[in-house]
This record gives structure tokens, sequence and C-alpha cells, in this order.
């Protein structure tokens, strides 16, 4: 690597430079210090990314270690070309070269930022977050088609689903889809009966409560049904089922028959919170924690309306 | 050689005229030249290459043009992870 041997700086080049990796533009022009300082920001601003998967989930870690972090690293792919080119036009056209001004350099730290993206968004989503679109109505009312989620892959290795939860996991061969969400209603050990749309876990039946037609009115372009909380154990959510009014009964709408089972070792009971509409555990039978993905933390693009933005909250 | 004075002082002047008339061989600079151009090629391709591109305003465009598109990449890719793009 040969210091380069021309004086002028052209103010192109340092743009192209600083499109390529951010700063590498401003070392050309002799401004190293602001040349790593951007080049650094490109490269860890993305990774607070990872950082968001270790803190309880919630809308603040969301914004401000997803989201701000993603659009900084925009600014900053924006502005550092136009700054260059900016500092290029305004050089002394009898620059010094400096002991870094070295063409081999420029391309190292190009291949060096290019090569860490690539790393960093494969390793993040094979074992951080791992983002997924809703293809089904199969979790209406909570999740609508054309939601985009995030998946926490980290937590599950310090503990086992719980009642309530919402997780991702892997299907068996035979189901289409490799990928489902679904809920926890039973784990292992709990004795879960079906009737219909009853359910009872431990003896327990799960009670539920309608849930006002004025607070689904943003969703019914997608959601046709009543909707209710259901409460399991400390845990309350909503579930969905197909209303009278669709033309349908009750008994003709539900396809499943009386289930009655006991939950088995490191295993889960699941159900689409679209109770009438999904394919679960009442189809395929409990599901192992290894084949759990993770958890679902995050709607960060919901379909229909902004306000179901943020934590998948119950 | 001794340290007693030759008296053929003419042999030395003949000597020192003969050494004095050796013309260097013609393509002499040719060959300096062709070395010290092998000693700068590979810090002035690159160079070449830049400057060829700044004759021609297009070509400076289409260059920052390629490289937005190449610097953009990781964006995409992490747009299409997140199944923000779709192809």
């Amino acid at each position: 690597m040969t210091v380069e041997k021309s004086a002028i700086r052209f103010p192109w080049v340092a743009m192209a430079l600083s499109f390529l990796s951010s700063g590498v533009g401003h070392i050309y022009c002799g401004r190293i210090v602001k040349g790593l300082v951007l080049y650094s920001a490109r490269l860890l601003l993305p990774m607070l990314c990872i950082l968001a998967a270790f803190v309880r989930p919630s809308n603040g870690a969301l914004i401000g270690l997803i989201l701000l972090p993603a659009l900084a690293t925009i600014l900053i792919f924006l502005f550092s070309p136009i700054d260059a080119w900016a500092i290029a036009r305004r050089s002394d056209p009898e620059y010094t070269p400096k002991e870094y001004n070295r063409t081999g350099l420029y391309w190292l730290l190009i291949a060096l930022q290019l090569s860490c993206y690539v790393a960093l968004i494969l390793g993040a989503s094979a074992f951080v977050y791992e983002p997924f679109v809703i293809p089904t109505r199969s979790m209406h009312p909570n999740f609508l088609v054309g939601d985009r989620i995030l998946v926490n892959k980290r937590p599950l290795r310090e503990s086992f689903p719980d009642r309530g939860d919402l997780v991702a996991f892997h299907t068996p061969s035979s189901e289409k889809g490799r990928t489902w969400m679904k809920r926890v209603v039973g784990v292992a050990g709990d004795r879960v009966v079906i009737r219909g749309r009853e359910i009872e876990v431990n003896g327990k039946k799960l009670e539920r409560e309608r849930v006002p037609a004025e607070s689904t009115a943003l969703i019914r372009n997608q959601v046709e049904g009543d909707v209710y909380y259901e409460l399991n154990g400390s845990r309350r959510y909503r579930v969905l089922f197909a209303g009278e009014a669709s033309g349908d009964s009750p008994a003709d709408v539900s396809e499943t028959k009386e289930i009655d089972i006991t939950v088995p070792d490191r295993s889960v009971f699941l159900l689409g919170d679209n109770r009438d509409k999904s394919r679960d555990s009442r189809h395929i039978g409990s599901v192992h924690v290894g084949d759990v993905i993770g958890y679902v933390d995050y709607n960060y693009f919901p379909a229909e309306t902004w306000s179901r933005f943020g934590v998948s909250r119950d | 050689m001794t340290d007693r004075p030759t008296g053929d002082e003419h042999a030395y002047d003949d000597w020192i005229a003969n050494r004095r008339a050796v013309e260097p061989p013609s393509e002499l600079t040719d060959r300096v030249m062709a070395l010290v151009e092998k000693q700068n090629v590979s810090g002035s391709r690159s160079l070449g290459f830049v400057e060829s591109l700044n004759e021609s305003p297009l070509l400076r465009v289409a260059a920052c043009f390629v490289s937005s598109l190449v610097g953009s990449l990781p964006f995409l890719y992490a747009a299409y992870v997140a199944q923000l793009l779709v192809f």
C-alpha cells in the first residue's frame, strides 16, 4: 500500500467512498477523527438492537434501542457522503497526502464495514430477534394479517413458557408453513379439557368477559365475530369467536371434538386466539418446548392502525 | 604498480582519453526510465483510473450512483430480513 501521489481531493471520490462506507470519504480528505467517528457510529449503533433482547420488552426499548439507532444509521449513511463532498470541495489544491491516505486502507475499511453488517444481520436474526409476518387470521383479534412481529429468541434459554405467553414454534413437517405463533394455554402437567368453546385447565373453567364492540372498532376491517377477555391464571388476553351474526351457530363453527389431555413433560398446549379459525394443539397435539423458537415481544409494523404498535400486550 | 614514476606519461594520458571517449549505449536512457516507471506503476494505476473518470461529469455521477447502490445493500438486506421488503 503506497501513499497516494495526488494532492488534489476529488469531491466525487470523497462522496463515492462515503457512500460505500461512512467516514472513509472524510479520511480521504484528511479528516481522520471525524471519519473514524462516523465510521464507528455506523458500526456500533445497529448493535444496540442486541441489547434490546436483554431488557424487559417495552415501547421505550423498541424505540430507543431498535428504531432510533436504525434511523440514526440511515441518517449517517445519507449525511456522510454529502459532508465529505463539501469538505473535498473546500480542501486545499495542494493537499499533502497523509500516511493513512492509502487506497488499500480505504478498501479494507469498506470491506470491514460491509462484512460486519452482513454478520450482524445474520447473527441477530439467528440468535437474538427474528422478524415474521402474520399470514393468517388465527391470532385475531390480537394480531392481524400483515402485522410484522419480532420474536425474542434469547430468554428461552433461561425459562419455560408460561400460561398466556405468546410463542413462535416449529410446526410438524406434515403441517403447512414452517413456523407458527400461538398462545400457551397449558404447561407441562396441566390437565386441559376442551368441550366446544369451553376450556378447563386443571379442573378450573377459564372465565370470559365480553369486550365492548367500541374497543375493537379500529380493527373491524379484518376482525369479525365476538371478542372476549379470557382469564387464565394471572394472565388476561383477548380471544375471538365467530359471532352469531355471521349466520353460523357455535356448533357449526367449532370443528373440534372434546379433548381431555394431560400436557406431557417439557411440552406446552397451544391455542390460537381466533378459536374458531385456528389449527393448533387441538389438531397437532402438545408442542415440545424444544420446538419453541422464542417469545413474541413486539408488533413493530402493525396492519390497519398504528395504535397497535409496540409491545404485544395482553 | 610501483612507486617509481613511469617514464611514459603519454600512456596515462592516452588511457584517460580513451576512458572519456566511451559512448553510453543508445538505449541507456530508455532502460533507466523503464525502471523508474516500473517503480511507480503500482501507485499510479488507481490515480489514472480516477483521473480518467474525472474527465466526464457523466462518469462521475455514475460512479457516485453505483457507490450509493452498493452502500445501500446492507439496508436493503436488513429491510428484507425485517419483512419490510418482499421480492
